[in-house]
């Protein structure tokens, strides 16, 4: 069972990778700074939300769409990254102060230290189309990873634990730049407010509701 | 009572003499074994032991003192040259209090005994926030209170409250009049300097007139407001001398010359071309007109300075800088305790209260200058005792940075702030007890606990965020929003809560810490500073600075 699993994961991934146009040579050409990943997050209970990632350069965004929220992340010179939320059903915006973070898992989802502690026990492909598999056991389970070195790019990954499956597929790859550009610029006109500013802004119906009831994780 | 009136006259003379020792004691027993007058009502030792103590000395030598001072500033009063006002954002008694205890710690001392540099000034009272539609203020109507004479509505800038926040159209008529725009009309130097950004309510309220504090630039405004003809706030700024002549005409005014602080982002269009080298957003420019008011600004006063950095900042020479425009941030300027953490340098506050003192007192005449410590009130908004009071250290640092720039026979300087936060001094900490430690009570050495059986810190806040121990290494008190709210008792017994990314406990769980409604402090010195005495309502201190500078019948001379 988990065998076929895995070799229909792989299926999936590779499907993903042959459908984008990310051509077949041996090196990969496509700029790994330029990318749109949608993925398909299924939890146990069978529930299933997207979530893209996109890259642009020192820029990185993170979109919720059931949640109506998305992050964008902004690597700085001297190693700290600068976070914004976005309120998409109330085009608001809140900026962060910026602050230590690391950088690769606002752009890959994966950290990259995470894939150092993992077992690579599988390969195929090489370039854009190279897939590598990367496995874990945790104290409760088993974790594993599909892998495109080239792109820095999360394909799959599969939590096992008494819990359930928990899976984060790549369903989608853009690479066309005007489409990622179109993807940062989407929210450029929110008003935006400084998280150190709301405490000023008693009279603002969402910023009050910011104060009063906490973060608007799930705006509607 | 007529003996002891004898007694304190027989204390003054033997301290004179050098008889009451260093710690006093010596003194009280040379007073109780021969020359003590017969007491008639009171022991002579149950007097002496009180005359003679080194606390009665000092204050008593304090209010001495006073009276000399008193008596010099009466003579001189209204005979200012120079104002400088002082504004801790959010800088509430407890603030001041817990902020003198903490610098005074820092140097080795218990520090409840320590006085921050604004805390020995002659005058002091005490100042009600309320604007005119809210208990517990904001900055907005308060500063435009402090530097009008008008209380108004909370979140409107250099308004009445005549004004209908948000509405663009009951602005006009309803404008006021501010201290800077005098000192201009008189002929005086003027300057702005915040830490805070340069457009935000504090330092705005001394040149700009807006129906609401956050139309900062022309994209925070409502598009029926820009179509009407109101300016955004850093519009305002750029063409504050051409709008102070419109207003007043026949006025010649030659502008601000010192603007410090904060808030380039509304100065520069939404154009990544124009990114400064230390962005930190994508696009660092708000302003969606296109305009760069940096240039616009550059090309009004070619001869003066525009710097965004560390650098530029230092290679201004006060004594031949005419004009100087300094934006060091993107939005607000970092805390002092994360300074050295930014990507291009920024100065300190007494950095830029030394330089703005040194251009402006090129002026044979004289100026009027405001100083911000604008992140007081964001540490505080954060829950972070450490962030709010190494602020408030600095903003003593600046203020005694001023002290030692100017001369206390023409100038008035006044610090206060213009609200307060929830923040506590509270339980029996025994003296010494570091500040931002847990409570130790007198005699003990390990932590008081409370009814739940833990500990519980000195200084708190009864609402916020809440506790977080973001480590020693965390010196920004911002970083607290990207972690959730955690309000309540905690078990601290393992806590470091001196560390400066320690957060206070909270008792109610809110986003962001609030303003409080209690009365703040006013400290002033020099020529008019005698006027500030006893309860006031916040717009009181426009007349103290009218009084001091004569600055209306100065003005009213200056036009035609």
């Amino acid at each position: 069972m988990v065998r076929w699993s895995m070799f229909r994961a792989y299926c999936v991934a590779a499907a993903v990778l042959m459908l984008s146009p990310l051509g077949v040579a041996a090196e990969c050409e496509v700029n790994a700074d330029a990318i749109g990943a949608h993925y398909a997050i299924s939890q146990p209970s069978g529930h299933t939300t997207a979530l893209q990632l996109w890259r642009l350069g020192d820029r990185a965004l993170q979109v919720r769409p059931e949640a109506k929220l998305a992050d964008s992340y902004r690597s700085l010179s001297n190693g700290e990254v600068r976070r914004v939320r976005y309120f998409d059903a109330h085009q608001r915006a809140i900026e962060y102060d910026p602050e230590a973070a690391d950088w690769s898992a606002k752009a890959q989802l994966l950290p990259a230290q995470a894939l150092k502690k993992m077992q690579r026990i599988g390969s195929k492909g090489s370039g854009c189309k190279r897939i590598e598999r990367y496995q874990r056991e945790l104290a409760d389970g088993q974790l594993t990873v599909w892998w495109n070195p080239a792109l820095r790019l999360l394909l799959q990954l599969e939590r096992r634990n008494s819990d359930g499956l928990t899976r984060i597929k790549l369903v989608d790859l853009k690479v066309d730049t005007t489409t990622i550009r179109e993807a940062f610029a989407a929210r450029a006109d929110y008003v935006s407010t400084d998280y150190a500013d709301i405490g000023d802004n008693e009279s603002d119906p969402f910023l009050r509701k910011m104060i009063r009831v906490g973060f608007v994780e799930h705006a509607h | 009572m007529k003996t002891l009136t004898k007694m304190l006259a027989m204390t003054s003379v033997l301290a004179l003499v050098g008889c009451e020792g260093e710690d006093g004691k010596d003194g009280t027993n040379a007073v109780s074994s021969s020359q003590t007058p017969a007491a008639t009502s009171l022991t002579s030792t149950q007097l002496a032991n009180t005359v003679n103590n080194p606390w009665y000395i000092a204050s008593a030598q304090r209010v001495e003192d006073a009276k000399a001072q008193a008596a010099a500033i009466a003579k001189s009063a209204g005979q200012a040259k120079n104002v400088i006002l002082f504004v801790g954002d959010g800088m509430g008694v407890s603030t001041v209090t817990a902020a003198r205890i903490l610098q005074g710690q820092s140097l080795g001392l218990n520090g409840e005994e320590h006085n921050l540099s604004f805390d020995k000034f002659p005058f002091a009272g005490l100042v009600k926030t309320y604007n005119v539609d809210a208990q517990t203020p904001d900055s907005a109507g308060t500063m435009t209170a402090m530097v009008t004479g008008v209380k108004t509505d909370v979140g409107v800038i250099g308004v009445d409250e005549d004004i209908v926040r948000g509405d663009c159209s009951t602005v006009s008529g309803n404008e006021l009049t501010t201290t800077l725009e005098l000192a201009e009309l008189a002929g005086l130097s003027t300057g702005i300097v915040s830490t805070a950004r340069i457009t935000h309510a504090t330092p705005a309220a001394t040149y700009a007139k807006s129906a609401d504090r956050n139309w900062e630039d022309i994209s925070d405004m409502p598009g029926a407001a820009v179509s009407s003809g109101c300016l955004d706030i850093a519009d305002q700024l750029v063409k504050f001398e051409s709008l102070l002549e419109g207003r007043y005409p026949g006025a010649d005014v030659d502008g601000i010359e010192v603007v410090m602080g904060g808030g380039r982002r509304h100065f520069l269009p939404n154009d990544p071309a124009k990114n400064t080298s230390d962005a930190v957003s994508a696009v660092e420019g708000d302003r969606t007109d296109g305009r760069d008011l940096t240039a616009e600004w550059q090309a009004t006063y070619p001869t003066g300075n525009y710097i965004i950095d560390q650098s530029g900042f230092n290679a201004l020479n006060s004594e031949a800088t005419e004009r100087v425009f300094a934006l060091f941030n993107e939005s607000h300027m970092r805390y002092e305790a994360d300074r050295n953490k930014d990507l291009a340098g920024e100065p300190s506050l007494s950095d830029m209260t030394r330089k703005a003192i040194r251009i402006l007192d090129n002026n044979d005449k004289g100026f009027f200058l405001t100083v911000e410590s604008g992140r007081i009130d964001h540490g505080h908004h954060a829950g972070s005792a450490y962030g709010a009071l190494t602020e408030t250290v600095e903003l003593a640092n600046a203020v005694k940075v001023a002290l030692e720039e100017t001369d206390p026979e023409n100038t008035l300087i006044i610090v206060t702030a213009d609200h307060s936060h929830v923040f506590t001094i509270a339980g029996y900490p025994k003296r010494g007890n570091p500040i931002l430690g847990k409570v130790v009570a007198v005699g003990e050495t390990e932590a008081t606990k409370a009814a739940d059986g833990l500990p519980y810190t000195t200084l708190g806040y009864t609402n916020g965020r809440g506790y977080m121990n973001l480590g020693d290494s965390e010196t920004d008190a911002d970083a607290a929003y990207s972690n959730p709210i955690d309000a309540g008792r905690k078990d601290l017994s393992l806590v470091n809560t001196e560390s400066s990314g320690f957060h206070q406990e909270a008792l109610v769980p809110l986003s962001s810490e609030t303003h409080a409604g209690e009365d703040v402090g006013v400290y002033a010195i020099g020529p008019g500073a005698h006027l500030v005495s006893g309860t006031n309502e916040q717009n009181t201190l426009f007349h103290v600075m009218d009084y001091a500078l004569n600055l209306i019948s100065k003005a009213e001379k200056s036009l035609p």
